[in-house]
């Protein structure tokens, strides 16, 4: 008998008992299946079959069927931990898993969680499906991402290789707490226990696998994983910002500010706008401001206005 | 042909589904459960012998094919799909938060409502303590223009946008047929056939000043989307060459580069461009964490603009 047969079988042997079946009784039903004469090999196979059942998530349980003895020798399938249940959807709602489940290209796990999911689904709904539309790369697919997501479930410690923006390889182990999702890339962020301090790690700059250790840490009472992931473009994260004003002309001034917090425009003139920005005196703030060239001037503060003017002489200083 | 452990899978969805579905068409499943239909028919064929104790021909699971369509009778214990598994529940999350959390993706409702229904009815158990522990930390876009161009992708309709190139510095107006629209490193993208360039280009739509309908529709032309590197090489680029320091090496990530060299900490790239006014850009913004290596006119341009910025504060 045909191993796939087999496993279907005795699926259906499973669900269709109403109380739990020792493996004699699943011999006796399964005429074809485990017919070696040999009863240890012939339960060897049956072995090997519930272990691939439950490598493909069937929750196959043992119980002791016979009260004189404590040997589990009874199996049974709960119907409510196999069964996926009841959940009515929207045609939109379910026009959207369809495209998260393809939105960065494929997945397996993705794809086969979303076949279950659309079993009732008008058929019109999941034609014609759209192209992907992040452009994710490592960060959306791939083992270790689900290995992080594994471990964050389950509460395990992790393991890997990760090499900093800067370069610099190190094995680090991590309680991880949660997932963030910026600028187009997943980060870890969690307790990184040999600095005992919270880390952020892009899931993409990690150079192993992620291996899942021990049982891991909660997360502090009100912790916010976004609030950890460091490095934005303006150098704005970790510290308050200062105030400051800047004037951009009006051919940057529209696209320069539309995604930040905070900015106020406060005087047009010459075709310069001079606007309220939300700023620091770090490096990283300089640097956006150079970004604009000599679209962009900063008015206050002056300490501000040294730090740029001092970075283009730098500049010219190094050519 | 795939092994029995995928064949089992596979129909333990593909069951529910046609049994939902009395008559798919073979075609139709084929797509849905991404399976040759030969492999699907020997699958069906099998099914066909199986069924629940004592397997007598009322306990075997009814299977019809005609005409290329299916009828799945008689699988009362597959009438359900099983439920997700971890890894199953939680790549579909991971993904559905992502795109959930991307600003300005117009279905972003829909997704929500839909993930919360299945966070709901999986509990505890299919999640874990990964529920709640998803996050998005993009802040939202300006909206007006990235909604007209939403529409004009699934409409097909022609727009005349006011766009600003970063790579040529300068804002021109143009009419696009937009085909793609998509988000890549946190910005969304459209990419359309520019009628006046008379060839495919990517706009990226926070830099799109103002767009407006034409009520022209445009026949699509198959252009590509997401997975197209954001800078399309040409011949006539100059190979602009680059010494990153640790503090600049996100640019050797973050921009297409042609090939790169660890020189003991600091990377050596080579940088393919079309224009020279947006490396030095680039250059004065990096400052003394970058070192031109070549071509010499990218200095006197670097200069150039250093001087003309700093004249600024004179």
């Amino acid at each position: 008998m045909d191993q796939t047969e087999r496993l279907l079988d005795l699926l259906g042997l499973l669900l269709d008992a109403s109380t739990p079946v020792t493996f004699d009784h699943i011999r006796l039903e399964l005429r074809d299946a485990y017919t070696q004469g040999d009863i240890d090999s012939a339960k060897r196979m049956f072995e090997r079959d519930k272990d691939t059942l439950r490598e493909l998530g069937v929750p196959i349980e043992t119980t002791s069927k016979d009260e004189w003895t404590d040997e589990n020798n009874a199996y049974f399938i709960p119907k409510d931990k196999f069964y996926l249940p009841e959940i009515r959807f929207t045609p939109d709602e379910i026009s959207a898993l369809l495209v998260a489940a393809t939105s960065a290209g494929e997945d397996d796990f993705a794809e086969r969680g979303l076949r279950k999911l659309m079993y009732g689904a008008e058929a019109a709904l999941l034609r014609g499906r759209d192209d992907p539309l992040l452009a994710g790369g490592p960060d959306l697919s791939g083992d270790n991402l689900a290995a992080v997501a594994d471990a964050i479930a389950e509460r395990r410690q992790v393991t890997f290789d990760y090499v900093t923006s800067a370069g610099d390889p190190s094995e680090r182990h991590v309680d991880p707490y949660s997932l963030v999702w910026r600028s187009g890339h997943y980060y870890l962020v969690g307790l990184d226990r040999d600095r005992n301090d919270i880390r952020s790690f892009r899931i993409s700059r990690i150079a192993s696998d992620v291996r899942l250790e021990g049982t891991a840490s909660a997360p502090p009472d009100g912790f916010i994983g976004r609030n950890h992931v460091t490095g934005s473009s303006r150098g704005l994260e970790g510290s308050e910002p200062i105030p400051t004003r800047i004037a951009f002309t009006d051919r940057v001034s529209w696209w320069a500010t539309a995604d930040m917090q905070g900015v106020e425009k406060v005087a047009t003139a010459h075709g310069w706008d001079e606007t309220l920005v939300p700023g620091s005196l770090d490096g990283s703030f300089v640097s956006w401001i150079l970004s604009f060239g000599p679209d962009a001037r900063v008015i206050e503060p002056e300490a501000l206005r040294r730090a740029v003017v001092s970075r283009l002489e730098a500049v010219l200083g190094n050519l | 042909m795939a092994t029995s452990k995928e064949r089992v899978r596979r129909m333990l969805s593909l069951v529910p589904y046609v049994v939902n579905h009395p008559g798919a068409e073979l075609k139709e499943l084929s797509d849905l459960f991404g399976a040759p239909e030969k492999e699907l028919r020997k699958d069906l064929d099998l099914l066909f012998l199986t069924g629940v104790p004592p397997y007598g021909p009322g306990d075997l699971i009814d299977v019809e094919i005609e005409d290329g369509r299916v009828w799945i009778r008689m699988a009362d214990h597959l009438d359900r799909p099983q439920t997700l598994t971890l890894p199953e529940a939680a790549s579909l999350f991971v993904r559905g938060k992502a795109l959930e959390g991307t600003p300005g993706y117009p279905d972003a409702p829909a997704l929500t409502s839909a993930l919360g229904k299945i966070e709901e009815a999986l509990g505890e158990e299919a999640l874990g303590d990964l529920k709640g522990r998803v996050e998005s930390a993009d802040s939202p876009p300006a909206g007006d223009v990235l909604e007209a161009v939403w529409r004009a992708v699934q409409e097909y309709e022609v727009m005349d946008i006011t766009y600003f190139a970063h790579s040529r510095d300068e804002l021109s107006q143009r009419i696009i047929e937009p085909e793609k629209i998509y988000s890549a490193l946190g910005h969304w993208y459209v990419v359309a056939w520019d009628e006046a360039a008379g060839g495919e280009r990517l706009f990226r739509v926070d830099r799109i000043r103002s767009a407006a309908a034409t009520g022209t529709l445009f026949e699509p032309r198959g252009l590509e989307g997401p997975g197209r590197p954001l800078y399309s090489r040409s011949e006539s680029d100059v190979q602009v060459r680059l010494l990153l320091r640790p503090a600049a090496r996100w640019v050797a990530e973050y921009y297409e580069v042609g090939s790169v060299i660890d020189r003991g900490g600091d990377l050596e790239a080579i940088l393919p461009t079309r224009s020279l006014a947006w490396l030095a850009k680039l250059l004065v913004r990096l400052g003394p964490e970058a070192e031109i290596l070549g071509p010499p006119e990218l200095k006197s341009e670097v200069a150039d603009l250093a001087q003309r910025t700093l004249a600024l504060y004179a």
